[in-house]
């Protein structure tokens, strides 16, 4: 069953596999400062990979997306998080619902599920599908649900959210590089929306946290 | 060269070169934290002054302590005749096993050693033995499956083939399988040797002691054989990682003099770059707890099976 690849498949594919790797990491972190940096990695590969793509199609809307990518999801938003987390401690670590072995193996499992349905897709779709990237931002997207499920912390879970962004984004743009732009523009301001908002909801559970943090010391009052 | 020469040389590269290799990464790492360091000769000064001592055997030990060294050192050293050091064709020797077979000749060391450690009679020497051990048992399924996915995309378990099967397309080295396999093996390069995410290799003595625990209750020559043997294991990983899986160019074509001794120079070289990440790793990450361990490791195998699987499915 020996087969054999090209070389821009294998540099596609190997790209594919960091990201990949990237949002496994995000499991074996649990602080909450990690997380945050992860996050600016895998959106500085997918970053990459647009501009990538924009070169090689000529697709120039697709070089501005890339840009606007890098500026918003590597400098601004991975910012933003880090002061949002400033009031409490970046080194705060998440709670984890199972331990951190047993849902690396939950990830590899839903990885695998993910590569199969990437080549079954391929095979009765009858259309002309990359395997490989479609695997990877199935394999993102369930993953980033799983991290989201396995969190219980709010930080934790807007990473979680954001990391499906991109393999959302990853999709679009391997998957279907001729994409209006307005439509990539679009999802990017979406994610704007939702982290501000989510912003707003974090911190009032952290302003609510603390307040629950002290709260057994209450009962030591008088 | 006669091939059974070349096959001597290449044994007497991995025996004679590893205290160098293994001084040269201790003086890295000593110039990386701003100190001048020990020469990277130390490690031979210290296997002749050992190699020059008294051995001391503790009461309760039986022969297998004495004899544990030995294999040890003879099991590290035997690897070497089974991959690929020197020349791009197998040697004689290179038909004796596959790359599994290597690697459960190196088990055989990691096991007398352990068995010697219990032999010893002492808490601290039992204490590595167990820990290793414990650690040898998660970290093998992890080898198995880099192996695998090595051998399906070069369609063989020998490490001469594989050399020369990867040798031939730079797009089989950089294809993800190879990739995460690569680096699932570097992970597991990192447990073996005993570096910085596992242990710290330049404390003396501490708690979290595991690979040097083991050869506590040893003195003398012994001792000085067991120093040997853990950077001839060092060599031989190295030399699997550098020649099978990382940069599978450089080694000699023709056998002869020249090429064999530029063969041997380039190898020390990708070593010595695969040193400079591993003391970069060390200097900036802290050790793991002991109870970590196993989730480091858990993500190597991790890894590996995401290479098989890349592969199986036809991802790449």
């Amino acid at each position: 069953m020996q087969h054999t690849i090209g070389l821009p498949a294998a540099i596609s594919g190997t790209v594919a596999m960091f990201l990949i790797l990237t949002q496994l990491a995000c499991f074996r972190s649990v602080v909450i400062g990690e997380l945050i940096r992860l996050y600016a990695v895998q959106s500085f590969l997918v970053a990459g990979i647009a501009a990538v793509v924009a070169v090689t199609t000529h697709a120039w809307d697709l070089g501005v997306l890339a840009g606007v990518t890098f500026l918003l999801k590597v400098v601004f938003l991975p910012g933003y998080m880090s002061s949002l987390v400033r009031g409490v401690s970046k080194r705060v670590e998440i709670p984890v619902r199972i331990n951190v072995t047993l849902s690396l193996m939950l990830a590899a499992g839903v990885t695998g599920l993910a590569i199969l349905v990437a080549a079954r897709l391929t095979e009765t779709a009858g259309v002309f599908l990359p395997r490989a990237d479609l695997a990877t931002a199935l394999a993102i997207i369930f993953i980033g649900f799983l991290l989201a499920i396995l969190r219980p912390n709010a930080l934790a879970q807007v990473v979680a959210f954001l990391t499906i962004e991109n393999g959302l984004f990853f999709g679009t743009v391997t998957l279907a590089p001729g994409l209006p732009f307005v439509i990539g523009m679009l999802l990017l301001v979406d994610v704007l929306v939702a982290v501000v908002v989510f912003g707003v909801l974090v911190r009032v559970l952290v302003d609510g946290q603390n307040s629950a943090a002290i709260h057994p010391f209450e009962r030591l009052i008088g | 060269m006669p091939s059974i020469v070349l096959q001597g040389l290449q044994v007497a590269v991995v025996v004679f070169l590893a205290p160098l290799l293994t001084g040269s990464i201790a003086r890295a790492e000593a110039m990386i934290a701003g100190k001048r360091g020990p020469s990277i000769f130390q490690v031979y000064r210290d296997i002749w002054k050992f190699l020059g001592k008294q051995s001391l055997i503790p009461e309760p030990a039986s022969w297998i302590f004495r004899v544990a060294p030995y294999v040890a050192c003879g099991a590290y050293a035997g690897v070497a005749t089974l991959i690929p050091v020197l020349t791009t064709y197998p040697l004689p020797g290179a038909t004796f096993g596959d790359i599994l077979g290597g690697a459960f000749v190196l088990a055989l060391g990691g096991f007398v050693t352990a068995l010697a450690a219990i032999d010893s009679g002492s808490q601290y020497a039992h204490i590595g033995a167990s820990r290793a051990t414990m650690i040898g048992i998660l970290v093998e399924p992890t080898l198995i499956f880099v192996f695998f996915s090595v051998a399906f995309v070069t369609g063989t378990d020998l490490p001469y083939a594989m050399n020369s099967a990867l040798r031939g397309s730079f797009a089989d080295v950089i294809r993800p399988a190879h990739v995460l396999a690569t680096a699932a093996f570097f992970m597991m390069l990192l447990v073996d040797t005993g570096r910085i995410p596992i242990e710290s290799s330049s404390a003396t003595i501490e708690f979290g002691m595991i690979d040097d625990a083991r050869t506590f209750e040893h003195s003398g020559p012994a001792l000085g054989l067991f120093v040997w043997g853990t950077a001839m294991k060092q060599f031989v990983l190295y030399t699997i990682f550098c020649n099978v899986l990382l940069i599978p160019e450089g080694l000699s074509s023709t056998g002869s003099a020249a090429s064999v001794a530029l063969a041997a120079a380039l190898l020390f070289a990708k070593m010595l770059l695969v040193g400079t990440v591993v003391v970069a790793i060390e200097t900036s990450f802290a050790k793991l707890r002991l109870y970590k361990i196993p989730e480091f490791i858990a993500t190597g195998l991790l890894v590996a099976v995401l290479a098989v699987f890349a592969y199986a499915v036809g991802v790449g």
